[in-house]
C-alpha cells in the first residue's frame, strides 16, 4: 500500500516537474520568436565566448557595440581549464554561442562533424590580411578566422652554457644543439642540457614534428597517405632520440619551471615563457632563437604554429553579426591589444601596426620571423587519432622501448587505420 | 510490515502516538521529496541515460543522427588493447592502495582510540587530509614530486639521484598511490575509530580477567567488533580506488607511456577528447560490472563467520 502511494506521489511530482520544464521551454521559444520578429529596430543580441581576460576584451567589444548600434554583444569569458568542455556541451545541446574562440587543433574536428558554419564566401576579402588560415580549413573551405597566433622557439640559458664552457650563441644546427646540450648536461649538479617533453599525451607531436618538418618529412604525403616511415621522418626521430642522454625528460610545465629556475640550457617553448621570464626578472642571461636545422645548407627550420581562431557554430542565427564582430577583433591594431598584454601570442593580422610592434620588440621579432616558416599539423578530422599514434611512437622511442624505424612502422599502421575510418 | 501495520505495539512507549501515526506516508514523503527529486534527476536519470547511450553511436559534436548500434560499443571497447591496459593499471592501483590504506587506517584508529596517547587534536590532524579537495592535494603532491621539488632534493642528499618521479613509467603510478593512501587513510581511520569505540568495554575487561593476550584480544574482540565498519571502509575504498581519476587528471594525465592510464581516465578521454559518448558509456558500464562483482565478493566474504555482527542485529 505504502509503496504504491510513494510511487504514485513520486510520479505526480516528476510529471509536474517535467510539465513545468515543458512550459518554461515553450515560454522561452515564444520569447525567442518575439525577439526574432521584432524587426531591425530592436538590438540583436549575439553571444560571444572567449578565453582572454575580460578586462582586455570587454573594451574592444564595447568599441564594437558603439560602432554597430544594432548589435548587443553578450560576452562570456571561459577558462582554459574547463572552457573547451563547455563549448562541446553547448554545441551538443544546441545552445552554442554565435561566435566562439577555438584552438586551431580543434577546428578540423568540429568542422568535420558539421558543427561550424562554412565561412568561405564571407571571408574572401580577409584572406590576404591574415596568416595561418590552414588550421581553420577543411577540404578547401574556411571554418574559422585566425585571430591570434603563436609558435615555438628555442630558449637558451646563456649563463649556463658559459659556465659549461660551451658556445653561448644559439645553436644553428642539430649537431650544435646536441654538442652544447652534452656540454651543459650535469644531472648530478641539478643542471640539464635539453628540455625534452615526455610523459604527456597530446603534446609531444608539437615538439617533435618541427624536427621532422625541418628535415623535409611530414605526417601525410601530398596524396594524403601516411608518410611517417619515410627516411626524412625516421632520421629526424633518430636525431631527436640522440638528445635523450643529454636531456631532462619532463612535462611542459616542469620544463618551463626548470628553465625559469636556470637549471636548463635549452628548451622549446612558446611565448608564455617569454612573458614569465620577463615578469620574474630571470637572474641569468637568456635569449630565444629559431629552432636549429639539420645542417647549415638546409632551408630555415619549420616550427609548430598554433592559432586561436574565431568560429561561428552552425546553429547561430546571427551569423552576419557574429562575422562582423570577428572581422572587428582580428584587425591588427585590436589583436595587438591582446598580444601586448599577454605577450604569449601575436596577431594573425600582418599589417603595418603589427610590423611596427615587432620592430620595437626584438623578442617578438624573433617569434614573428619563426612564424613565417612555421607549419601546422594536417587539418584532418582524424588528427586526434593520428597524433595519438605519433605520441605513442615517439614516447616509446624516448623511453627506449622501441627503435625509431619500428616505432614509426607501428605509427604508420595506426595512422592508416585512422585515415581509413574516415 | 512494521510501523503502521502494528501501531498497538508501540503505543504505550511514546506519549504522542497519534501524532506519529498522523504524519503518515504523505508527510514523510514530503520531507523526503527534495532528496528524491535530486536522486531522480541527478543520479537515476543520468544512470539510465548513459546506459541507453552505451547502445548508440552518440557523438557530442555531431548534431542529431544518433543511431542504435546494439552491442557494437561494448565489442569495440573490449577489443581495444588500451582499455585492457587501463583495466590492468586500475587493478594495480586497487591492489596497491586498498590493503595498505585499510591496514594503515586500522593502525591509526587503534592508536587514536587511547585518549592518553592521542588527544583530540591528533584525531583532527589525521582526518585533515580528507577535508581538503582532491585537486588541491594532487597539486601539492605534484610540486612535491617535481624535479625542483623537495622530495628529489631530499633523496639526492642521501645519495639517491632520480631525475624525475612522475615522468618515470615505473614510479609514476606508485607515486600517485602514495598520495591516495596518504589522503584516504585518515578518513577511514576516523570511521574505524568510531567502530572501535562502540565495542563494549566489558568485553575487554572480561578478556583481561580470562588472561587473554594483546593479540588474542585484538583478534577475538577488536576485529569482530569493527567488522561492519571495516567492511564498509573496504567496500567504499575499493570502489573509490576503481574510480581513481582526479589525481591522474591533475598529476599525470595518463602518462608516461600510459603507465597511469586508469579506467576512468580512459573513458574520460573517450568522452571529452574524442566525444564518443556511446563508447565512453559502454566502458563505464563495463567498469561498473567489475566494481559490482568485487563489492559482492567482499560482502559475501566478510558476512561469513562474523558472530558479533550477526548477534548484534
Amino acid at each position: 500500500m505504502r509503496i504504491l502511494t510513494v510511487i504514485k506521489s513520486a510520479t505526480i511530482v516528476l510529471a509536474a516537474f517535467f510539465a513545468l520544464q515543458l512550459a518554461a521551454g515553450c515560454a522561452r521559444k515564444e520569447a525567442a520568436k518575439d525577439a526574432a520578429g521584432a524587426g531591425a529596430d530592436a538590438p540583436r543580441t549575439i553571444r560571444f565566448w572567449q578565453f582572454w581576460d575580460t578586462e582586455l576584451i570587454a573594451p574592444l567589444v564595447a568599441q564594437f557595440e558603439a560602432a554597430h548600434p544594432g548589435i548587443d554583444v553578450e560576452m562570456e569569458t571561459l577558462t582554459w581549464a574547463s572552457g573547451f568542455e563547455k563549448i562541446v556541451v553547448a554545441i551538443a545541446s544546441g545552445k552554442a554561442p554565435d561566435l566562439v574562440e577555438l584552438g586551431s587543433t580543434w577546428v578540423p574536428k568540429f568542422a568535420a562533424e558539421g558543427a561550424l558554419r562554412d565561412l568561405t564566401p564571407d571571408v574572401a576579402a580577409l584572406r590576404d590580411s591574415l596568416v595561418q588560415w590552414e588550421s581553420g580549413m577543411r577540404d578547401g573551405r574556411v571554418f574559422a578566422v585566425p585571430w591570434l597566433v603563436g609558435t615555438r622557439v628555442l630558449f637558451v640559458n646563456q649563463d649556463l652554457l658559459a659556465a659549461a664552457a660551451a658556445d653561448t650563441a644559439p645553436p644553428a644546427t642539430w649537431a650544435a644543439l646536441r654538442d652544447a646540450s652534452r656540454a651543459a648536461h650535469a644531472p648530478a649538479a641539478g643542471r640539464y642540457g635539453f628540455g625534452m617533453n615526455a610523459g604527456e599525451r597530446h603534446v609531444l607531436y608539437k615538439k617533435f614534428l618541427p624536427f621532422a618538418w625541418s628535415n623535409g618529412g611530414d605526417v601525410l604525403d601530398a596524396a594524403g597517405r601516411p608518410a611517417v616511415t619515410a627516411p626524412a621522418f625516421v632520421e629526424a626521430l633518430e636525431y631527436y632520440a640522440s638528445l635523450v642522454p643529454h636531456s631532462l625528460l619532463e612535462r611542459q610545465d616542469q620544463l618551463d619551471l626548470a628553465f625559469l629556475e636556470g637549471r636548463l640550457a635549452f628548451t622549446i617553448s612558446g611565448g608564455w615563457l617569454v612573458k614569465q621570464l620577463g615578469d620574474k626578472g630571470a637572474p641569468f642571461r637568456w635569449t630565444i632563437a629559431p629552432l636549429p636545422r639539420p645542417s647549415l645548407d638546409a632551408p630555415p627550420s619549420a616550427s609548430f604554429a598554433g592559432a586561436e581562431m574565431l568560429a561561428i557554430p552552425a546553429t547561430s542565427r546571427h551569423a552576419a553579426d557574429a562575422l562582423a564582430l570577428a572581422r572587428f577583433l582580428v584587425a591588427g591594431e585590436r589583436a595587438l591589444v591582446v598580444a601586448e598584454s599577454e605577450r604569449s601570442v601575436l596577431p594573425a593580422a600582418h599589417d603595418a601596426a603589427v610590423q611596427a610592434y615587432c620592430d620595437a620588440n626584438p623578442l617578438e621579432a624573433v617569434q614573428l620571423a619563426v612564424l613565417r616558416t612555421s607549419k601546422a599539423p594536417p587539418a584532418h578530422p582524424a588528427w586526434v587519432e593520428m597524433q595519438e599514434a605519433l605520441n605513442t611512437a615517439i614516447e616509446d622511442v624516448l623511453f627506449g622501448k622501441a627503435e625509431p624505424a619500428a616505432a614509426m612502422q607501428a605509427a604508420d599502421a595506426k595512422i592508416a587505420a585512422a585515415l581509413a575510418s574516415r | 510490515m512494521s510501523g503502521g501495520a502494528a501501531p498497538g505495539d508501540r503505543a504505550p512507549r511514546g506519549t504522542r502516538p497519534p501524532a506519529r501515526a498522523g504524519l503518515g506516508s504523505g508527510a514523510s514523503l514530503l520531507f523526503l521529496l527534495p532528496w528524491l527529486v535530486c536522486l531522480a534527476l541527478f543520479h537515476l536519470f543520468p544512470l539510465a541515460h548513459s546506459f541507453a547511450l552505451s547502445f548508440t553511436d552518440r557523438n557530442l559534436l555531431r548534431a542529431g543522427g544518433t543511431r542504435f548500434v546494439g552491442l557494437a560499443n561494448y565489442e569495440s571497447v573490449l577489443g581495444d588493447p588500451q582499455f585492457w591496459q587501463a583495466m590492468r593499471t586500475t587493478g594495480l592501483f586497487v591492489i596497491g592502495t586498498v590493503p595498505v590504506t585499510i591496514v594503515l587506517a586500522l593502525a591509526l584508529a587503534l592508536f587514536l582510540a587511547r585518549p592518553s596517547r592521542a588527544p583530540g587534536a591528533m584525531r583532527a590532524i589525521v582526518f585533515f587530509p580528507s577535508v581538503v579537495s582532491f585537486a588541491v592535494v594532487a597539486l601539492v603532491f605534484k610540486s612535491l614530486y617535481s624535479p625542483s621539488g623537495p622530495l628529489l632534493d631530499a633523496l639526492a642528499s642521501i645519495g639517491v639521484r632520480l631525475p624525475t618521479i612522475l615522468n618515470d613509467p615505473r614510479l609514476a603510478l606508485p607515486a600517485v598511490m602514495v598520495m591516495d593512501i596518504w589522503m584516504a587513510a585518515g578518513y577511514y581511520a576516523v570511521l574505524l575509530l568510531a567502530g572501535l569505540l562502540s565495542v563494549p568495554g566489558e568485553l575487554y575487561d572480561a578478556a583481561r580477567l580470562d588472561g587473554a593476550g594483546a593479540w588474542q584480544t585484538f583478534r577475538r574482540i577488536t576485529l569482530p567488533g569493527v567488522r561492519p565498519v571495516l567492511l564498509f571502509a573496504l567496500i567504499i575504498n575499493t570502489i573509490r580506488s576503481f574510480q581513481v581519476f582526479v589525481e591522474i587528471y591533475v598529476m599525470t594525465r595518463g602518462g608516461p607511456l600510459s603507465s597511469t592510464m586508469t579506467a576512468v581516465y580512459y573513458l574520460y578521454e573517450e568522452a571529452f577528447f574524442r566525444f564518443e559518448m556511446g563508447r565512453a558509456s559502454a566502458a563505464s558500464y563495463l567498469l561498473f560490472a567489475v566494481i559490482l562483482a568485487f563489492s559482492l565478493v567482499q560482502i559475501a566474504r566478510f558476512r561469513l563467520g562474523s558472530p558479533l555482527t550477526e548477534g548484534s542485529r
